[in-house]
């Protein structure tokens, strides 16, 4: 169930277009799975922000923070030791993969992928689409889970070689082109869509979507959905 | 010890702690977090007779002390949503249907069938009234008193107006209560609009939306003040609501419940806190919370 917890910002690496962050959450660390989510609230902000966090062990996790409005700007400069409060785990993990995995993480999203890739370890084939420069913590974190990690473009012909349930995760448009193609090639699997969150727990209905089979909250029904329901949604 | 019972419209409140309508859907997901029962009521997402699929997104933004929402108000329309009532009913904290209506015939069904689930019944004066060319109710002291009317017709629970503090808000009020309200609750959201700079685009999916969160407290108090001076009847008092200092300013204006809002994003345990801390000011004080309502208001001769 989801609870409050107290995070410690204890480490960051990177940027300026991704940055690492390291927290120390010995409460939630051993409690995420891969795919969900936590709340995060930021100083001086009245709305919390979502991340997906990947647990490092059973006092760490890290988040990924792209700086893009004020709220991310402010976070990536807060220092060192600085106790934030976080709702969760919130949403459902994603479904495991019978046996092999394909991760598609693009545009500065990977936290969630991340925490996949270190749970599946050479099960998993992971592929991250830059959206800018100065994203490398990202690549270094997939190349340290033990999956197989390349750099690839979202229109790589050979993007969906690599076998095995496909997982998503990227801006919508993004998602939404990665998810037709891999439906299209009869691939199964899951994305995630990005909307806007207050409550993070389905009381809101911020984040309702009108998916093809019928309206979901995307932070409680998801956060990730079937390939086939992403690749026909009409936002 | 200071008690935080009180009546409110002849129903008994444990405490005056009401989560506010929209913030909390039916109750169920903040459950998980907490027993209801710690809270004096719960007020549910504004209902419409028929489903409603809301606004296109985005739909919250963030506001310097506060937030934007256009949800459009989303819900299952009433029959689904009688068993998420009767389910709270069943939680140890009083129900407050909020309902959604565009005519005074809509929310007299909304009266009469909500009745066996609820224990008080909020009418959302912000409604669009279609034979009004969908203005609000409660821009128009006639239409609103109209839709009160219809409803207090149609259930033996008390009729709350919720009022907007974009509408005349004294003379909807005076109107209302002439139509037979029992009570107020104020205030709702005020329209505002964002704009990003680098889409230049709007930055709600509704283009505007409502504005709630500390940055319009002080209008809650204002407004509380001054409807507390033209009328007896009880108020609710929400806006902006965050800890229990907040909950006693809106007290001193005049309000008998406070409710919590979007205070529930920013920490989703705020409405227990604030009934906790309610609890402990009173602890050692000969006062009670009954004894703090309109104490600072004076009343017009």
């Amino acid at each position: 169930m989801p609870a409050e917890h107290e995070l410690v910002l204890c480490g960051q690496e990177g940027g300026p277009g991704v940055y690492r962050q390291i927290y120390y959450a010995p409460t939630l660390a051993g409690a995420i799975k891969p795919g969900q989510f936590i709340m995060l609230q930021l100083p001086g902000h009245w709305l919390r922000r979502p991340f997906g966090p990947a647990p490092l062990d059973r006092e760490h996790l890290e988040i990924f923070v792209a700086p893009a409005g004020a709220a991310t700007r402010e976070l990536v400069q807060l220092p060192m030791g600085t106790r934030l409060l976080a709702l969760g785990p919130l949403g459902h993990p994603y479904p495991l993969p019978a046996e092999r995995a394909l991760l598609l993480a693009g545009g500065k999203r990977a936290g969630p992928l991340v925490a996949l890739a270190r749970l599946l370890g050479p099960r998993a084939t992971a592929r991250y689409l830059p959206a800018g420069s100065g994203e490398e913590c990202v690549y270094q974190a997939f190349q340290a889970t033990g999956a197989d990690f390349a750099l690839a473009g979202a229109s790589d012909p050979d993007l969906f070689d690599p076998s095995g349930e496909v997982y998503i995760l990227a801006p919508d448009q993004l998602a939404m082109q990665l998810a037709q193609r891999a439906f299209g090639l009869g691939r199964s699997g899951y994305a995630g869509l990005e909307t806007a969150m207050a409550c993070g727990i389905g009381a809101c209905l911020a984040c309702s979507l009108a998916l093809p089979s019928g309206r979901v909250r995307a932070c409680r029904e998801g956060a990730a959905f079937p390939l086939s329901e992403v690749a026909k949604w009409v936002p | 010890m200071g008690s935080l019972e009180l009546e409110f419209c002849g129903v008994k409140f444990k405490n005056p702690v009401v989560a506010a309508s929209g913030t909390f859907h039916y109750g169920r997901e903040y459950s998980e977090l907490f027993p209801l029962a710690l809270l004096g009521g719960v007020t549910t997402k504004g209902t419409s007779l028929l489903p409603r699929a809301g606004a296109p997104g985005p739909r919250v933004t963030e506001t310097p002390a506060g937030m934007l929402n256009a949800i459009g108000l989303e819900n299952p329309g009433l029959t689904a949503a009688l068993p998420e009532l009767e389910w709270l009913q069943a939680q140890g904290t009083r129900v407050i249907f909020n309902a959604y209506g565009e005519s005074p015939a809509e929310f007299a069904e909304l009266a009469r069938r909500s009745q066996p689930y609820c224990d008080l019944f909020e009418l959302n004066l912000s409604c669009p009234n279609v034979a009004a060319g969908h203005l609000p109710f409660a821009s128009d002291p006639a239409a609103a008193a109209a839709a009160v009317r219809a409803a207090k017709d149609a259930t033996d629970r008390p009729v709350i107006a919720k009022l907007s503090p974009e509408g005349p808000v004294l003379a909807v009020a005076q109107s209302c209560q002439a139509a037979g309200a029992d009570g107020f609750s104020l205030i709702n959201t005020l329209r505002g609009m964002q704009i990003d700079s680098t889409t230049q685009k709007p930055r709600l999916g509704n283009l505007s939306g409502g504005l709630s969160g500390p940055a319009i407290r002080p209008l809650a108090v204002y407004w509380l003040y001054q409807l507390a001076r033209q009328t007896d009847l009880p108020l609710i008092g929400m806006g902006g609501v965050q800890n229990w200092e907040d909950g006693l300013e809106l007290a001193l204006a005049g309000a008998h419940l406070v409710a919590i809002g979007s205070a529930s994003f920013h920490d989703p345990y705020a409405a227990p806190k604030l009934a906790q801390g309610l609890a402990d000011f009173f602890q050692d004080r000969p006062d009670s919370w009954r004894d703090w309502v309109g104490r600072a208001v004076a009343k017009s001769s």
